[in-house]
């Protein structure tokens, strides 16, 4: 182990080598690697966001898709409850034409029932008289009589 | 020796010297005046290979920073990143000089730790010796203690400045004076401790690397031992040695894998810790 000038030499070429890395080399280094770490960083936080709007997204279609099934389910109810009502206003129109049809009739039948009631009165006010002109032979006049054939007609 | 060695094996003791004795200039009177030329050729060529590799991956980096690193990028980003982890994990200051200076002594204990790897023979004799006729020329600086004790002397002078700058004259004045015991009369007892706290940091430093190195690269001579003055196999015996020594040898350089990495690394971690010591105020 023999010690000379070298080790001074040595200090003088060590101690370039380390000026020069530490003045030129290291700041360029972390610069550059500063760069690249800041870039991927970039890129992550990129693709976390495009990551947080695909959940997004999806949350709002869930949302939409929710909606319209519920506004179909509500539009079906209101469909279904108006066609209850329109066919309880038709039965409810049927049921009061009915009715009236009815009553109609029945009036009709009514009416008719008094004008053949009064036809046959007068008929029967007619028979009488020509019965009785038969029975005495002579004419009777209606007029002085009737007040009679009404009394016989309203019997009938 | 060179035309020992082209014509044919030297002897052992020869062998060993020649792969231990640096390519050095003495250009003054006194032998300390000594520069040994190998070592700083090694370290210099570490020392420009780091920056211009990691300045072209830079440059790729500014260029390509939307593509994935690839090629020698990737390992310089990877080293970047190493670094930068170690150095933030160790400190509660931001500070412009521990993580370049952390870098530095990894990428360059590592670089020329990693010339251990080569064939023991190859740069010194083959490249060196036939190449350039060079009588010696180590391959390995971090063999050299020279090196070693030139980076943690560096290292302890950073330590040294940045703790004056700091912490001040009077802090660290104080700190030197009353700790670890917080008494006056303990004062001469503080000093010693700090003292020899101190310079054992570099001494410790150096040696551990240069230790660690030497020796490996001792085993590695060792180990080239085996077929030595053997020549091509002609017979069985030499066939079974050269084997024997390709199998060691093969052992020993993948366990030193590991080994010059982990230099490198713990050079630069308490580098580290003791860089974060000088900007903080207690410890």
């Amino acid at each position: 182990m023999n010690l000379n000038a070298t080790i001074l030499a040595q200090i003088l070429i060590f101690g370039l080598v380390i000026w020069v890395t530490m003045k030129f080399l290291w700041p360029e280094i972390t610069g550059s690697i500063q760069e690249r770490a800041k870039k991927i960083a970039e890129g992550l936080a990129a693709a976390e966001r495009g990551q947080k709007d695909l959940v997004a997204a999806e949350a709002r279609v869930e949302e939409l898709v929710k909606a319209a099934r519920e506004r179909a389910l509500a539009m079906e109810h209101q469909a279904q409850a108006r066609a209850n009502q329109i066919v309880e206003a038709a039965k409810q129109t049927a049921q009061s034409e009915a009715t009236r049809l009815m009553e109609a009739a029945h009036a009709q039948v009514v009416l008719e029932t008094q004008k053949a009631r009064d036809e046959l009165r007068r008929q029967v006010a007619a028979l009488a008289v020509s019965g009785a002109e038969k029975i005495i032979e002579r004419e009777i006049d209606p007029r002085t009589h009737a007040q009679l054939l009404d009394k016989l007609a309203a019997g009938i | 020796m060179a035309a020992e060695a082209a014509q044919g094996p030297a002897t052992v003791t020869e062998y060993i010297q020649h792969h231990l004795t640096n390519w050095s200039w003495q250009f003054g009177q006194n032998s300390f005046w000594t520069l040994n030329l190998d070592s700083l050729f090694w370290s210099a060529l570490m020392g420009l290979i780091f920056l211009v590799s990691f300045a072209i991956a830079l440059r790729t980096s500014k260029r390509d920073i939307d593509k994935p690193p690839t090629g020698f990028r990737k390992y310089a980003e990877g080293v970047v990143t190493m670094v930068d982890t170690n150095v933030k994990d160790s400190m509660h200051v931001s500070s412009p000089l521990i993580a370049p200076l952390a870098i530095t002594i990894f990428c360059l204990v590592l670089f020329m730790n990693a010339i251990d790897l080569f064939p023991v023979d190859f740069w010194s004799t083959v490249v060196a010796e036939r190449g350039f006729h060079l009588e010696h020329f180590k391959s390995v600086a971090t063999t050299d203690p020279n090196i070693t004790f030139g980076m943690a002397i560096t290292v302890f002078l950073l330590v040294q400045f940045y703790s004056f700058k700091m912490k001040g004259v009077a802090g660290y004045g104080k700190e030197f004076l009353f700790h670890p015991f917080d008494h006056w009369a303990l004062i001469p007892f503080n000093i010693l401790l700090n003292l020899v706290e101190q310079i054992a940091r570099p001494v410790s430093l150096a040696l551990r690397l240069f230790g660690n190195m030497y020796a490996g690269e001792l085993v590695m001579i060792l180990i080239g031992l085996f077929a030595l003055s053997k020549g091509w196999p002609f017979s069985v015996g030499a066939a079974g040695l050269w084997a024997l020594q390709f199998l060691l040898g093969f052992l020993w350089g993948t366990f030193h894998v590991i080994i010059v990495l982990l230099q490198a690394f713990i050079f630069m971690m308490l580098t580290i810790v003791y860089l974060s010591m000088a900007h903080e105020h207690s410890h």
